[in-house]
């Protein structure tokens, strides 16, 4: 199995998802592939964006996906 | 719509959500639908994933059972969706299930009469004996001898106990009380005064000599005390 699993960008773009209160919540949407597996679809808040939230989240998707080839 | 990949799924659930619940999972499938693929959530304990193609994927494993025993798996149970064959089935036991198509016969109406009938039979003529035998103590020979015997035996006994009746009634309790010295309305502590006289003092005990000193004392005679 391919144990790189280098990321492949699909797309990236903001989102507006209304929320239950009446609230507009602006994202920013993430669609990618690690190697094979895919797409994942993450949201990041907009709102103090931390544009490191989206590296940490591919890295504990990439550490599940090592596991599971593993096993 | 998103492609469903299963381990993309998996992957989500452990990263994101590492406490298995129904509920965590139900939330996931809230705040990223798109790992769902359109599917929804269901079966007997909202573990399963039914996606719109007919596909059936079973999310947690021993759903249902103790929290520590369940984690977040993928595994397709399409085919062992109810009405399917079961892939792994049991074995024929020593014992066979009830067959509630049989019906028990119910017994004849005349076995239990005809049982006791025969059972009665065997005694024979013996109720017309009895009562025979009552007809003849009471009105044939027998009345003649138990008259008699019943006033020389019975008939005295029965006077000489209302005699005794009799006697109890008429006696007066009041004089037999008042002879014994119970009439009275108190009970004293002593009936009479007690007249006895004490006896004698004892003497004193003799407590004997007192201890020797020693200290004083130049051991035994005869003998002398070590230097």
């Amino acid at each position: 199995m391919d144990d790189e699993l280098p990321i492949l960008w699909i797309s990236t773009g903001d989102d507006i998802t209304p929320q239950l209160d009446g609230t507009m919540l602006r994202e920013r949407k993430y669609v990618f592939r690690l190697g094979k597996f895919g797409p994942f679809t993450e949201r990041v808040p907009l709102a103090n964006l931390d544009a490191t939230e989206i590296g940490r989240r591919v890295e504990a998707l990439r550490f599940q996906l090592r596991a599971q080839q593993r096993l | 719509m998103t492609p469903f990949d299963p381990w993309a799924l998996l992957a989500m659930l452990n990263a994101f959500y590492p406490i298995v619940s129904v509920a965590n999972l139900q939330r996931a499938r809230q705040e990223r639908p798109e790992y769902f693929a359109g599917g929804r959530l269901g079966g007997s304990k909202g573990e399963k994933l039914f996606l719109p193609d007919g596909r059936v994927w079973d999310l947690i494993y021993a759903a249902g059972g103790p929290a520590s025993a369940m984690r977040w798996t993928i595994q397709d149970v399409t085919d062992a969706a109810p009405g399917a064959p079961d892939p792994f089935p049991l074995e024929d036991g020593p014992l066979a299930p009830l067959d509630e198509t049989i019906v028990f016969p119910m017994p004849g109406g005349g076995s239990f009469v005809s049982l006791v009938a025969g059972e009665l039979e065997a005694f024979g003529d013996s109720d017309g004996m009895l009562a025979r035998a009552a007809v003849d103590a009471t009105e044939g020979a027998g009345r003649v001898n138990i008259e008699p015997a019943f006033s020389r035996l019975v008939g005295p006994a029965h006077e000489h106990h209302h005699a005794m009746r009799q006697a109890l009634d008429n006696d007066d309790p009041a004089e037999e009380l008042e002879a014994a010295g119970l009439t009275r309305d108190t009970i004293d502590a002593t009936i009479t005064e007690y007249d006895e006289e004490p006896p004698d003092d004892l003497n004193e005990p003799d407590p004997g000599d007192p201890p020797r000193d020693d200290s004083d004392d130049d051991g035994p005679p005869g003998k002398e005390r070590p230097q």
